[in-house]
């Protein structure tokens, strides 16, 4: 069933700061890019917004590029371009190996990293790996530019620190330093929506991130610290399954969700020593 | 134009085509009711089962998640743009040989993925194969003929070469 | 009839048996027959249609005026629309007509309401503006629930939501108790099931148009045309030849779309409410809400051995629902597959407050032979036998004896203890096997007309239809070989009610159906070519054949076909068949085996099934290249079924909360093991082609191999359908 469209409208701004100023003066507005999250809501008749701003077309937002010795992310890469730039693949190939298991190639293609941020979905294949990178996610209104920890972007299941005239203009890597480790398990092995998701960091300050097992994505700092400071594989398997909290739905189990997370968190320990 | 239409000209099977429609039309009803290509198909409309998959720009796109607005400027294929004039594609002509299309209704999609990974990668191998197609889905063959189909196209276009 | 000796029988075991066929019907062909175009490995004659997106489905039919249908369907289990108001919506922008389709909602997507519009945003704006004033009832969806006496009665009043009883002819509780009681080894599980839907990629659809005569012409997305035209005529009192229903080609059916399904009434009441025509296909949403489904099982097997592993005692116990039309008999497998002495049968349909069942690919024995054949596992494991072995000392079919040999040699049956495991102790790899059983044996009534023009073309006309299956290839090859011409010389026209009567598709029966009244046909036509160009070639009629593309006389002259055809007097000659009563031939019914290897992730519960090899019989094979797609194509749903699909109902509010492909997970690509497939040719002597159908048989083997595969590599055996890898986890964890 589709949402009616007759109310609906598009706007179309032909560079960033035009957009930033239908934020602002025409509010409340969505903004758009690829679509292959909101076209499902407008397909399958749940759609909430009425006014659209369509920014496919502001390549500028679109660039990968080195910064410092970490990365800049335009908020409009796709995750094909993810997946293929040679920077991303260099210095954060935990986020190469989450854009190869979003969708099929042709999710791939029009998916973008910024709208897998701001779609805010406890699921998203890539919030993992940028809450395990301490990703900052670059807000941008008519007044200025912000940085938010991307610790500090989720408030909530689906609900984040943006506010309504703000556009993710791009996400900052910091360098990371250490081994990197993805893993999705989903519902089934491609085109499919996770289960648990994990992306982690083996250093001296382990970090790990896990999706799907909370309202958001989630750091389980209490685990962290225990291989830190030196915990069994076991110790810190059992503290974080204490650790999260992911609930039975209709794609899993509370209990498989937990299990899994424990018995991927052995494998990233492994496989990075 | 009325209130609530767009225009959009881009390359369409190779012809430049201009077509006026309302905003919201996804690019597979704008193909199917405005241009009358009914090859690419309606599966799910929630990007799910890649029957309605074309190429924009070379690369496969879902178009029921994809406003036709944007289309405009690209050049987009369609399984009705795969055949030069009237040879068949190698994947079309393979498709059709190893029995691949069954019921037919997923191979438009299938065939339009299909060519953008050989554009890429030649010489795809099985794993890499099921990789790329990963996002359709067909409910009759069992997906084996599908990819000795296009096993059977990468070795016959790699001859021609 | 006239008596005929065929040699009949599979490779290695042949013997001489005598069957009575029609007079006017070509002897049948048997294991001599030296065929030129049957049997060979033929690409399908519509490939380069449907690689070019030039076939057109009933998605695709567009009409002048043509308008869009949507319909309302209920957001509750269950409710009464108290009132149904179309005013508002009939107002809204391009709305040509509404109508009220049903007022007692017993499901959740039940049709209540439905509009057509001049497009689809606007039909879609206007259901919404369509007013009911609904009074919500109380609702059932678990099938356990609703045997409760207290649970809410689904058809209301006195109505039970059971049905169910004994069999006929079963043994009674005290002689399988008994039988038990004397049992060497004896098992007794609970099996369950899913409902699973059929998922066919193009949705159920209609486009209606009424004539000015007043007759009626549909395009329907169907799997039996002539059930589409009897069920519109009798919904409108007209007269069966007044409605014409088309099915040029379909996006899969699975059994869902046999039958006219109510989208069809609905476009056709809506276009004559609009006076222009009107398409109605229904969305993803819809196909799983009320596109039919397998219905689920509850199967508790309880069954015993002797020392000597003969079976002493299969006793079903089983109920199941797929919504408000109850569920399915699984018994078939259990009934007929295997010898035993005492065998008692208890089932009962559940009604629940779920959308209806429908036939689904093998109805029953998918979900009986899952049951069946992992309780075999387990008693062959009890009696410390080899489960093939066990299967063969209580396996009488000999077809299916040679199957298993040549499987196992395949699937490395003899190495099973020793499989190899490529990840170490984190994986579990395990081979299983399942016999499999289905009739196909065809049916009859089916006619087929063949008509020569004297230019030589032939045109078969047989009002079957094409599912996707290839019954428009085979056709032709049949006609084909008769003619000694090449199955493309031959024009095929099916999936139009004017063409002479045909089954709808279903049960795997059309292959078997069809094929010998397009023989028949094709041979008295053949004949009618013979006698007009017996005089050029200074021979006897009967002592021409067809052949080569020319037809040739005892004595070795011949003449082009085309040449021969130009002897007809008049425009063409045209026989019509109708296909006989099956002859009492060598075998009944399909045997089979199929044998999956699975490696199971220990870590996360996935199973990834590697390689099935599949052995089927399917009589004589017509074109080894469809009949493998065929195979391949069932074994994926059984490892869809067995892995992944299920509908998901909340108990709550009794929606279903996995309508779409996200959530409702179909295998994709990346599932996809490794098949070979085995094809026994048998020659059955049961019709003049020996046919028999191909469509269901492999799915029924497959959800059971691997159960048992996975209960051969874990060491638990999963009971629940599907295995997802949480069950296989909780397995895992019990020690």
């Amino acid at each position: 069933m589709r949402s009616a469209v007759a109310g609906l409208e598009l706007l179309e701004p032909r560079s960033v700061n035009e957009a930033l100023r239908m934020m602002r003066d025409r509010g409340p507005a969505t903004p758009l890019a690829g679509a292959t999250d909101l076209y499902v809501h407008l397909n399958s008749g749940t759609l909430k917004p009425r006014r659209f701003v369509n920014r496919w077309a502001l390549d500028e937002l679109r660039r990968i590029a080195s910064k410092r010795d970490g990365l800049s992310i335009g908020a409009l890469a796709t995750f094909t371009d993810c997946l293929r730039s040679p920077l991303v693949r260099r210095r954060l190939p935990m986020l190469a190996a989450a854009a190869r298991e979003v969708g099929g190639v042709q999710i791939q293609n029009r998916g973008t990293l910024g709208g897998n941020v701001a779609n805010a979905s406890p699921a998203g294949d890539a919030l993992p790996v940028l809450a395990a990178a301490e990703a900052l996610v670059v807000l941008r209104s008519t007044e200025g530019e912000r940085r938010v920890p991307f610790s500090a972007f989720y408030t909530g299941y689906r609900s984040t620190v943006m506010r309504a005239d703000e556009l993710i203009v791009a996400l900052e890597i910091p360098p990371v330093a250490g081994k990197q480790w993805f893993r999705k398990v989903g519902t089934r092995l491609a085109q499919a929506i996770s289960k648990v998701v994990i992306a982690a960091v083996r250093d001296a300050r382990p970090r790990i991130a896990l999706g799907s097992v909370g309202p958001t994505v989630v750091r389980v700092p209490r685990t962290e610290e225990a291989l830190a400071s030196g915990a069994s594989i076991e110790q810190a398997r059992r503290i974080l399954e204490a650790e999260i909290k992911p609930i039975d739905d209709i794609r899993s189990t509370a209990a498989y969700r937990r299990r899994v997370a424990g018995n991927l968190l052995a494998c990233f320990w492994k496989e990075t020593s | 134009m009325k209130n609530g239409e767009q225009r959009i000209e881009f390359t369409l099977n190779g012809d430049k085509t201009s077509v006026t429609f309302p905003t919201f039309k996804t690019l597979l009803e704008v193909l199917r009711e405005e241009l009358n290509l009914t090859g690419t198909k309606h599966g799910c409309e929630l990007g799910e089962c890649g029957a309605c998959a074309v190429l924009v720009d070379g690369k496969p796109v879902l178009s029921c998640l994809m406003l036709a607005v944007e289309a405009d400027g690209t050049k987009v294929t369609t399984v009705e743009g795969l055949a030069d004039d009237a040879r068949l594609h190698p994947l079309q002509e393979a498709f059709a040989d190893c029995g691949a299309a069954q019921c037919g209704y997923c191979t438009p999609g299938f065939l339009c993925t299909a060519k953008a990974l050989l554009d890429k990668k030649p010489d795809a191998n099985r794993r890499e194969i099921s990789e790329a197609l990963a996002g359709n889905i067909c409910r009759c063959t069992g997906y084996i003929q599908i990819f000795e189909a296009v096993e059977q196209a990468a070795a016959k276009m790699a001859v021609k070469k | 009839m006239a008596k005929r000796t065929l040699r009949v029988g599979y490779p290695g075991n042949y013997r001489e048996i005598e069957v009575d066929s029609p007079d006017a019907e070509p002897a049948p062909w048997d294991a001599d027959s030296k065929l030129a175009v049957v049997g060979k490995r033929s690409p399908r004659l519509e490939g380069a249609d449907k690689v070019t997106g030039k076939a057109k489905y009933t998605a695709d039919v567009k009409l002048q005026g043509m308008l869009v249908a949507r319909v309302l369907r209920s957001p509750y289990a269950r409710a009464t629309a108290r009132s149904i108001g179309l005013a508002k919506a009939l107002k809204m922008p391009g709305v040509k007509a509404a109508i009220e389709v049903e007022k007692e909602a017993r499901y959740h997507g039940q049709a209540i309401a439905a509009v057509a519009a001049e497009t689809e945003a606007q039909a879609e704006d206007a259901v919404a503006a369509i007013e009911v004033d609904w009074a919500v009832g109380e609702h059932v969806v678990d099938v356990e629930a609703a045997r409760k006496p207290n649970a809410p009665r689904v058809h209301g009043g006195k109505n039970p939501n059971e049905r169910g009883g004994e069999a006929q002819n079963t043994a009674t509780e005290e002689a399988c108790v008994t039988a038990l009681k004397k049992s060497h080894a004896t098992v007794d599980i609970t099996f369950t099931t899913p409902v699973v839907t059929h998922s066919c990629l193009e949705s159920h659809g209609s486009v209606a148009r009424w004539e000015s005569d007043g007759s009626l012409t549909v395009w329907d997305s169907t799997q039996s045309i002539f059930g589409v035209r009897d069920g519109l005529a009798r919904g409108f009192q007209l007269p069966a030849e007044k409605v014409r229903v088309v099915k040029e080609h379909m996006g899969g059916g699975f059994g869902s779309k046999l039958g006219m399904g109510q989208h069809s009434m609905i476009a056709a009441r809506l276009a004559r409410e609009a006076k222009a025509p009107v398409k109605l296909m229904l969305t993803r949403k819809e196909e799983h809400l009320a596109g039919g489904n397998r219905p689920s099982s509850v199967q508790r097997v309880r069954a015993g051995a002797d020392k000597d592993g003969k079976l002493t005692c299969l006793w079903l116990q089983s109920h199941g629902t797929g919504g408000i039309n109850g569920g399915a008999n699984c018994a078939g497998p259990l009934m007929s597959l295997y010898n035993c002495p005492v065998r008692r049968l208890w089932h009962a349909d559940v009604i629940t407050n779920a959308s209806p069942a429908a036939a689904f690919r093998a109805p029953g024995h998918v979900q009986g032979m899952f049951a069946l054949e992992s309780t075999m596992d387990e008693l062959a494991g009890k009696l410390g036998l080899d489960p093939i072995e066990f299967r063969k000392r209580n396996d009488q079919n000999e077809m299916r004896q040679a199957e298993y040999g040549e499987g196992a040699k395949m699937a490395g049956w003899e190495a099973r203890a020793h499989l190899p495991n490529s990840g170490g102790r984190h994986k579990a790899r395990g081979l299983g096997v399942s016999a499999s059983i289905w009739g196909g044996g065809g049916a009859p009534g089916a006619q087929a007309r063949c008509v020569i023009s004297r230019d030589g073309a032939v045109e078969i006309q047989c009002g079957t239809q094409d599912i996707g299956t290839g019954t428009r290839t085979i056709i032709a090859m049949i006609a084909a070989e008769e003619l000694g011409l090449k199955p493309e010389q031959v024009l095929v026209k099916l999936g139009d009610t004017t063409l002479p009567f045909s089954h709808g598709s279903g049960g795997s029966m059309t292959a078997p159906s069809v094929t010998p009244a397009v023989r028949a046909a094709t041979a008295a036509a053949r004949g009618r070519v013979f006698e007009a160009c017996a005089k050029s070639l200074k021979a006897d009629a009967d002592n021409l054949t067809a052949k080569g593309g020319n037809v040739v006389a005892k004595g070795g002259a011949s003449i082009p076909w085309a040449e021969a055809c130009s002897k007809i007097a008049g425009a063409n000659v045209s026989e019509q068949a109708t296909r006989a009563q099956n002859f009492r031939g060598y075998k009944d019914g399909t045997a089979g085996c199929q044998f999956a290897e699975v490696e199971v992730d220990l870590e996360t519960g996935h199973v990834q099934v590697l390689r099935v090899v599949a052995v089927h019989d399917c009589g004589r094979v017509v074109n080894p290249l469809l009949a493998e797609s065929q195979i391949n194509g069932g074994i994926i749903q059984g490892l869809s079924y067995a892995l992944l699909e299920q509908r998901i109902l909340d108990d709550a509010t009794g929606r279903m909360m996995n309508a779409n492909f996200s959530d409702y997970r179909i295998a994709g690509p990346k599932e996809i093991p490794e098949i070979s497939v085995v094809l026994f040719d048998v020659s059955n002597g049961r019709t003049n082609t020996g046919v028999m159908g191909i469509g269901e048989p492999p799915i029924v083997p497959t959800p059971a191999a691997i159960a048992n595969a996975v209960a051969h590599a874990i060491g638990k055996r999963i009971t629940d359908l599907p295995i997802t890898p949480d069950k296989i986890l909780a397995a895992l964890g019990k020690k």
